[in-house]
C-alpha cells in the first residue's frame, strides 16, 4: 500500500514537473512591438473577395479571385507576401511586407509587387479589409480616372 | 554574406528570365484554335479517359459547369458561341436550323476578326454547312464534311499552313450517339464517342505544337460543347443536363484554374445572383420592396416565381413574404421554409388561412425554381422546377381583402422585417424573382422559367409583370426592378454576397477569341461575354 502511494506520488510529482516545464516553454512572450502584434493578426491566408468597392467605371473583376498569403518570421515580424489570381492589383507573386499601426487601422507596405505597393488594412479574426486609392486606365478605351478601391477577404 | 549574395543573385536572375519571357510572349504571333463539339455532357470528361483534353485543361481557365444558353440546341449553341450573345439577341432558336437569325446585327466572331484585321487567315471546318454559310461566311477557307474523321483530317491539314491565324472546328459524334442511345455514361457507345473526340483534340494539339513556327507563336485553344443532353436522348432543350456544358479556354493569357461561380466576383452585364447569409452579429439581412399603393399590395391574382438555392436553415423563416409571419392567420402571404421543403401560407383579413406546400426538398445544394399561382376566388397551385406539386380550391369571396398592413414584400424576411424563426433570416441565394398579377399556365411557367431578360421576350403576359428582380447588380444596395413598373428594392443588412450564376458560358467564347487576337471589343456590339480575369482591360497606377 505504502509502495503504491509512493509510486502514485512520484508519478504526480513527475507530471507536475512536466507541466511546469511545459508552462515554461509556453510563457507568452513579453515586449512585442506594434509591428509584431499587427503582423500576427495578418499572418495567414486570406481569400474569397467580397464587399468589393471600385470607382463606378471600373469592374469588380479587377480584383480577380484574390488570394493573399502573409507570413511572419520566427520572431513574429513580417516576412513574405504572396498574391495569387489578382495580377491587376498585385503583379508579381512573391514579395515582402511591413506593417505599421493597429489592427483597426494598419498600413501595409509591400516590396516586390506593383502597382499597389501600399494599402490600409483593417483586420479581425475572420476578415481582412484592404483599401487603397489608385489611378486606373481602361486599356481598351484609353479612359482614365482615379478613385478608392476596397475589398474584404476571409481568413482561410 | 555569401548567402545574401546568392539569394539576391537568384532574384536578379529570376527577374531577368521573367522579363525575357514576358518580352518573348509579347512578340509572338497570336493564333487561335476553337473546337466546338456537339453533345458533351458536363460529367463526361471527368468520367471518360481523356488524356488529350486533360492536356488542355492543365493550361486552362475552365468549368465543366458552363452555360450553353437556352434552347440547348446545337444550332443555338453555335450561334451563341460565335456571336457572343444569347439567343434572345441572335435569334437562332430553332432546332437544326438558323431560321430567324439576326446575324446581320450580331455577326460571327469570324466576320468581326476579318473586319478588324483582314490579314488574319481563317479556316472553318465543320459538319453543319449552315455554320459556314451563315456564321463563318467571312472565313478564307470553308470546309464541310459528313464525318468527324474527315473534319479532323482537314483540320490537321489546315494547321500545317504557315499563315493560318484562326481555325474553327466542329465535331458532332457525341450528339449523334447521344441522340439515339442517350447521353449517359452507362452507354458505352457514348463514352467511346467522347474518347474519340479526345483523340482528335490530342492530335490537334500535337499538330499545333509541331508547327515549324510554333516557337514564335502564342496559341490559345478553346474546347466547348454546344449543348449537353438528357439520359434518354429526348430533347427538352431547357433542362439542366442539356445546358450545363464543359467550357475550356486554354493558352493565351488566361489564368490556369477551374472557374467556380461561388468563388468569383459578380460580373458586369452578366447573370449574377444575390446570396443572403446569416450575419454572425445576428443582424437581419434581406431585400425589401416597397409596395404601398402598387399593384403588388393585396393581389387578387398572381403568379410568383423565383430561382433559389437554399443555404443552411432551420425553423420556418420566410423566403419571401409581405405579412407578419408571427401568425399564419395574419393577412398577406408568405413563402417559407417547411421542413427541408417549402410552402405558401396566405390569409385574408378574416384570418381564413391556407397552407399549401411542395413535396420535394429544396435543401439539396441545387438551384430550384419555385412558382405559385393564386386566383382568390378559384384556386392556388404550387410548382417546383416546372412540375405541379400541390393545388387547393379557395373559398374566398370577391370582396375579401388579402392585403397585409405592412408595406413591403421582403426576400429572406417577412413583411415586418423582424421575424425571429430561423433567425436572423432565411439564408440562400436568389435569381430571377418575378411577380405577375395574372395566373400563368403550367406550360407558360415551364417555357419561360429558364429564360433571362424576360422583359424583352415574347412572354404572353408581359403587361402583368409587376416585379422582376434579376439581381445582376455588382455593387450597392439598390435592387433594380426590370418590370417597368418601378418597384425597385433595397438591400438591408450586412451579410450578402454576389456571384455569377454560371462561372463561364458560350457567350464568353467570342470575346476571349477577340481578346486573344488583340482585337478591341466595341461596346456598341452588345457582346454579352466577359473576358477572363487576366484579360480585364484595366490597369492601375499610382497617383499623388
Amino acid at each position: 500500500m505504502k509502495m503504491k502511494l509512493t509510486i502514485k506520488s512520484g508519478l504526480l510529482l513527475l507530471l507536475m514537473l512536466a507541466g511546469l516545464s511545459a508552462c515554461k516553454e509556453e510563457v507568452f512572450p513579453v515586449g512585442l512591438d506594434a509591428e509584431q502584434l499587427v503582423a500576427g493578426r495578418l499572418d495567414g491566408t486570406w481569400a474569397k473577395p467580397t464587399n468589393i468597392v471600385t470607382p463606378d467605371e471600373v469592374p469588380a473583376e479587377v480584383f480577380g479571385a484574390m488570394r493573399l498569403v502573409f507570413t511572419t518570421d520566427e520572431t513574429g515580424y513580417p516576412s513574405r507576401f504572396l498574391a495569387k489570381d489578382c495580377p491587376i492589383v498585385f503583379a508579381g507573386t512573391d514579395a515582402t511586407w511591413k506593417v505599421t499601426g493597429s489592427g483597426d487601422d494598419a498600413t501595409v507596405t509591400l516590396t516586390g509587387v506593383s502597382p499597389v505597393d501600399e494599402f490600409k488594412a483593417k483586420v479581425s479574426s475572420t476578415a481582412l479589409t484592404l483599401t487603397f486609392h489608385m489611378g486606373w486606365e481602361n486599356t481598351d478605351t484609353g479612359e482614365t480616372g482615379q478613385g478608392d478601391f476596397s475589398v474584404t477577404l476571409a481568413r482561410q | 554574406m555569401s548567402y545574401f549574395f546568392i539569394k539576391n543573385a537568384g532574384i536578379v536572375l529570376s527577374l531577368v528570365i521573367g522579363a525575357a519571357t514576358l518580352v518573348s510572349a509579347q512578340n509572338k504571333t497570336r493564333k487561335i484554335l476553337v473546337i466546338g463539339v456537339d453533345g458533351i455532357i458536363n460529367t463526361a470528361i471527368d468520367y471518360a479517359t481523356t488524356p488529350g483534353i486533360d492536356r488542355l485543361v492543365g493550361n486552362a481557365s475552365y468549368s465543366m459547369n458552363g452555360y450553353s444558353g437556352v434552347p440547348a440546341y446545337a444550332s443555338t449553341g453555335w450561334a451563341t458561341m460565335l456571336t457572343g450573345v444569347t439567343s434572345d439577341k441572335h435569334g437562332a432558336t430553332a432546332n437544326k436550323s438558323f431560321a430567324g437569325n439576326r446575324f446581320d446585327t450580331y455577326p460571327s466572331v469570324v466576320n468581326r476578326i476579318k473586319a478588324a484585321n483582314p490579314g488574319i487567315r481563317i479556316a472553318s471546318v465543320v459538319r453543319d454547312k449552315g455554320i459556314n454559310d451563315l456564321l463563318n461566311s467571312g472565313a478564307d477557307q470553308k470546309f464541310q464534311f459528313e464525318s468527324d474523321q474527315e473534319v479532323y483530317g482537314k483540320a490537321v491539314e489546315v494547321l500545317k499552313q504557315s499563315d493560318i491565324g484562326a481555325v474553327f472546328v466542329q465535331f458532332s459524334k457525341p450528339a449523334e450517339v447521344g441522340g439515339s442511345l442517350g447521353y449517359q455514361l452507362r452507354e458505352a457507345q457514348y463514352v467511346l464517342a467522347i474518347q474519340e473526340i479526345d483523340q482528335y483534340v490530342g492530335q490537334l494539339l500535337t499538330a499545333v505544337d509541331s508547327r515549324d513556327s510554333n516557337a514564335d507563336e502564342s496559341w490559345a485553344v478553346f474546347l466547348v460543347s454546344s449543348h449537353g443532353g438528357t439520359e434518354s436522348g429526348v430533347q427538352a432543350s431547357n433542362s439542366v443536363e442539356e445546358f450545363n456544358v464543359p467550357v475550356i479556354l486554354s493558352g493565351g493569357d488566361m489564368d490556369n484554374k477551374e472557374l467556380v461561380g461561388s468563388a468569383m466576383a459578380a460580373r458586369e452585364n452578366s447573370d449574377n445572383i444575390l446570396t443572403l447569409n446569416k450575419a454572425a452579429s445576428g443582424e437581419k439581412t434581406f431585400v425589401r420592396i416597397p409596395i404601398n399603393g402598387t399593384a403588388l399590395q393585396g393581389m387578387n391574382k398572381f403568379t410568383m416565381e423565383m430561382w433559389i438555392k437554399a443555404g443552411a436553415n432551420s425553423s420556418d423563416p420566410s423566403i419571401m413574404g409581405d405579412k407578419n409571419w408571427d401568425s399564419g392567420g395574419n393577412p398577406g402571404f408568405i413563402i417559407c421554409r417547411s421542413g427541408s421543403s417549402w410552402k405558401i401560407n396566405f390569409a385574408n383579413e378574416k384570418s381564413e388561412r391556407y397552407d399549401i406546400g411542395s413535396t420535394r426538398s429544396i435543401e439539396d445544394g441545387n438551384w430550384h425554381h419555385l412558382a405559385v399561382t393564386f386566383d382568390k376566388t378559384n384556386e392556388c397551385i404550387v410548382y417546383q422546377d416546372g412540375v405541379k406539386m400541390a393545388e387547393s380550391k379557395l373559398i374566398y369571396k370577391a370582396e375579401d381583402k388579402m392585403a397585409s398592413p405592412f408595406n413591403y414584400i421582403c426576400l429572406g424576411q417577412e413583411g415586418t422585417g423582424s421575424y425571429g424563426g430561423g433567425a436572423p433570416n432565411w439564408a440562400g441565394s436568389f435569381n430571377e424573382v418575378r411577380i405577375w398579377t395574372a395566373v400563368l399556365s403550367e406550360e407558360t411557367i415551364r417555357d419561360f422559367m429558364y429564360l433571362r431578360n424576360i422583359e424583352t421576350s415574347r412572354h404572353p403576359h408581359l403587361a402583368s409583370l409587376n416585379l422582376y428582380l434579376k439581381f445582376d447588380e455588382v455593387r450597392g444596395s439598390a435592387i433594380r426592378d426590370f418590370s417597368g413598373k418601378g418597384n425597385h428594392g433595397e438591400l438591408v443588412g450586412p451579410a450578402t454576397e454576389r456571384h455569377p450564376h454560371y462561372p463561364i458560358g458560350l457567350t464568353d467564347v467570342a470575346v476571349n477569341v477577340l481578346s486573344h487576337l488583340g482585337i478591341r471589343v466595341d461596346g456598341a456590339w452588345g457582346l454579352e461575354g466577359n473576358m477572363l480575369k487576366s484579360n480585364v482591360p484595366f490597369r492601375l497606377f499610382k497617383v499623388n
